[in-house]
């Protein structure tokens, strides 16, 4: 049971944090480390909102 | 017991109660039944096929392997392109694709009976459009998550790729019209969803500036309190409309509500994201997937008795609400409850590029599209509980009851063997806190009110007008958000096409090119808009198949597409999967534009109703100021039936091209591809 409670928890902050915009930024900085150390990295702030600008510039809501 | 045999075993049981529940609806006759069928129907077909037929596509045809690294991982850039977790790209997914058309369609085609609609909203999804975006998504995740414009382009080339942009192009216009005159249509003369509505969008920018300046990205947060202001939102309403002065401020007829939308969508084009569109879409995603939990949880609490009868008189073409004959008109009408060209669209879009493994593809393209297929199930129970004399009095436009005369629309809507009385009617406005239920043409309001009904009923009946109005913000939320969403990226097509002509006109970051952009496509869907609310017909039944037919036209694309690549993949013996939704598509698009167009039937065929309102001219039977409303009105008649012939001809031009280039490999002349 308390392994139950324990997953759904795991669940629900992993939508919270997909829709906080967690998740994308720790991607981010993920990437940027890997890929990009020593460029500037941008705040959490600048990157979810061109992130927001982007997601909008394209098809994703429906009929 | 084998585990086999014991798998084999639970799923012929839920094949005999699925087949059972599915008889019921298709054959029990004279006597009232439960919805309790249609949910029964819906899950255990759904389970089946989505447990058979998928993975029969998914292993055979499309030869899903999780050993291939998707887009995601193979060009992870930490913003596009990024590995999420299953459930995610699945809630993502239904998010994007479930929009008002599934609540929509199905409450319209009510008026064939309760079992054309539900039949093809079963068969439907799980033939045609569950497996349309499958076989999309994974060829996008394929293709390194290319667009649907793009995979067009490649495989057929750049004429068929340019007529699916400019089919692309039309149906978002014609999309946002009809939601417009959706939402005009459940606002007019309602000063509470007048007031709640017009609340919602300074809520809205408010949550924006929450979330911009107040508690940076605390999304949760934010939508909770944005949630709770909206059902104040709703309160206030209530206050409004028993306030004689309020009241008077927030009664307004179709035109001003129109031109209110029109400047509106134009602003909201121009805002920048964060201020209206991107919060509203937070509040509209979570109010939607709440208010469809709870429509479950409700019918299940309350089995509601369906009151419509299996069949109506008006399969024969008769329809008050919209013309033509079961064949073709059901499924142009349906559209997005069954497949929707569109959400082809959305599975080359995001999805693709965030998907961690191939086989999460039959969870998230199959498995939303079912869940989708049942929502619209849900509209159809919501529109078949009412009396059916209930249900035609609130859709039928006046000029098919009478001429606005409530005496004369319950008479009218009684001959048709649907009884119903002025006293009904009248308590049922009171009880729902609206001045009227008249012609309230646009399926919205008729929704609103079945939502009501099984919500009351589930959870306590004292708060009818509250739930009615509820349901109207519900539906009004996420038009607006389509209608936003659908003119920005529209005024990006638009920009991109205008940029091969004079460059500065595509360039996006200008302001006179997003000024003049925006302006040219809220001039188009405002011009159709306006048309609709003239209309003396009520307009829904010229835009909304308009809008079928176009969607049914990409629907149509994607299809040829999907049919084009199982061939060049060398599983040409599979082709059938989707050549057999593609020829039923091209059969009832094809037979609806040529109906629509050219049937000699006025109440059908656009170029006949304008040819009436001509001889009327001619034979001096309109005088004075009406002769230009009539001109106006011939003009509109022949501008929608030129436009719906260019479906047919964008489709045809698509088909003869995939034709031609698929033809050298399904003879074998032409070596295979692997994707």
């Amino acid at each position: 049971m308390k392994k139950i409670f324990s997953n759904f928890y795991n669940f629900l902050k992993s939508i919270k944090d997909y829709i906080d915009g967690n998740f994308a930024y720790e991607n981010y900085l993920k990437h940027h480390q890997k890929n990009h150390n020593g460029e500037v990295v941008l705040s959490k702030k600048i990157f979810l909102k061109n992130m927001q600008k982007d997601k909008w510039n394209r098809i994703n809501r429906c009929c | 017991m084998n585990k086999n045999f014991r798998n084999l075993i639970i799923w012929i049981f839920i094949g005999l109660i699925g087949a059972s529940a599915f008889g019921g609806i298709a054959l029990i006759r004279g006597e009232k039944i439960s919805s309790l069928w249609f949910i029964t129907a819906c899950i255990c077909i759904q389970l089946i096929a989505y447990r058979f037929y998928s993975a029969f596509i998914a292993t055979k045809i499309l030869g899903i392997d999780e050993n291939i690294p998707t887009p995601a991982y193979k060009m992870n850039d930490g913003k596009d392109f990024v590995p999420t977790k299953k459930w995610i790209v699945f809630g993502h997914h239904f998010a994007a694709i479930a929009g008002p058309g599934p609540l929509i369609g199905p409450t319209l085609a009510a008026q064939f009976g309760y079992l054309p609609g539900t039949l093809w909203i079963l068969i439907g999804s799980v033939l045609a459009g569950a497996a349309q975006d499958m076989i999309i998504l994974f060829s996008s995740v394929r293709r390194n998550g290319k667009s649907l414009g793009q995979m067009i382009k490649d495989e057929l080339g750049a004429v068929a790729g340019y007529a699916a942009m400019l089919g692309t192009l039309a149906i978002i216009i014609i999309l946002i019209s009809v939601l417009g005159l959706v939402v005009v249509k459940a606002l007019m003369h309602s000063p509470w969803g007048t007031f709640t509505v017009a609340l919602t969008i300074p809520i809205a920018m408010f949550i924006g500036i929450y979330l911009s300046y107040i508690r940076p990205n605390a999304v949760c947060e934010a939508s909770i309190i944005g949630l709770s202001l909206f059902l104040l939102a709703v309160y206030g309403g209530k206050i409004v409309h028993y306030d004689p002065a309020l009241a008077q401020i927030f009664d307004r007829d179709g035109k001003f509500l129109a031109i209110s939308i029109i400047i509106y969508g134009f602003l909201a084009a121009a805002l920048p994201v964060w201020l209206l569109l991107a919060p509203r879409d937070y509040l509209s995603s979570f109010l939607k997937i709440g208010t469809i939990f709870l429509l479950t949880i409700a019918i299940l609490i309350f089995r509601p008795e369906i009151q419509m009868p299996a069949l109506t008189q008006f399969i024969g073409g008769s329809g008050p609400i919209f013309s033509g004959k079961i064949f073709p008109f059901l499924f142009i009408t349906i559209a997005c409850g069954a497949i929707s060209g569109f959400h082809a669209l959305v599975a080359s879009g995001t999805t693709p590029k965030i998907i961690s493994s191939e086989k999460d593809i039959r969870l998230i393209g199959y498995g939303s599209m079912l869940l989708e297929g049942s929502v619209a199930i849900m509209a159809i129970i919501a529109a078949c509980v009412l009396e059916p004399g209930i249900y035609f009095a609130i859709n039928s436009p006046a000029a098919a009851l009478g001429g606005g005369d409530a005496q004369l629309a319950v008479q009218t809507v009684s001959s048709w063997g649907f009884p119903v009385t002025l006293e009904t009617m009248n308590n049922l406005a009171v009880e729902m806190g609206e001045n009227t239920l008249f012609s309230r043409t646009g399926g919205a309001p008729s929704l609103a009110v079945g939502m009501a009904h099984i919500f009351s009923s589930a959870f306590g009946s004292n708060l009818m007008a509250m739930w009615y109005h509820f349901a109207i913000m519900f539906e009004a939320i996420f038009i607006l958000t389509t209608l936003d969403a659908g003119t920005r990226v529209a005024r990006f097509m638009l920009q991109d096409l205008l940029g091969n002509i004079y460059k500065p006109l595509g360039n996006n970051s200008s302001n006179f090119s997003t000024i003049f952009s925006s302006a040219l496509i809220v001039s188009a869907w405002g011009y159709f808009l306006y048309m609709g609310v003239l209309d003396p017909n009520g307009g829904v039944n010229i835009l909304w198949p308009l809008f079928g037919m176009s969607n049914q036209m990409l629907a149509g694309i994607a299809m040829l597409l999907a049919t084009v690549l199982i061939i060049k993949s060398g599983k040409k013996k599979y082709f059938l999967v989707t050549a057999l939704p593609l020829l039923f598509l091209l059969c009832i698009t094809t037979t609806a534009v040529f109906q629509k167009v050219f049937s000699t039937d006025v109440k059908i065929g656009f170029f006949a109703m304008a040819k009436s309102w001509q001889d009327k001219i001619d034979n001096f039977m309109v005088t004075g100021d009406q002769i230009s409303v009539a001109q106006n009105l011939i003009f509109n008649q022949k501008l929608v039936g030129y436009i719906a012939l260019s479906f047919a001809v964008i489709l045809w031009v698509v088909v003869f091209e995939g034709i031609r280039r698929s033809l050298p490999y399904f003879l074998g002349k032409s070596p295979v591809s692997n994707a």
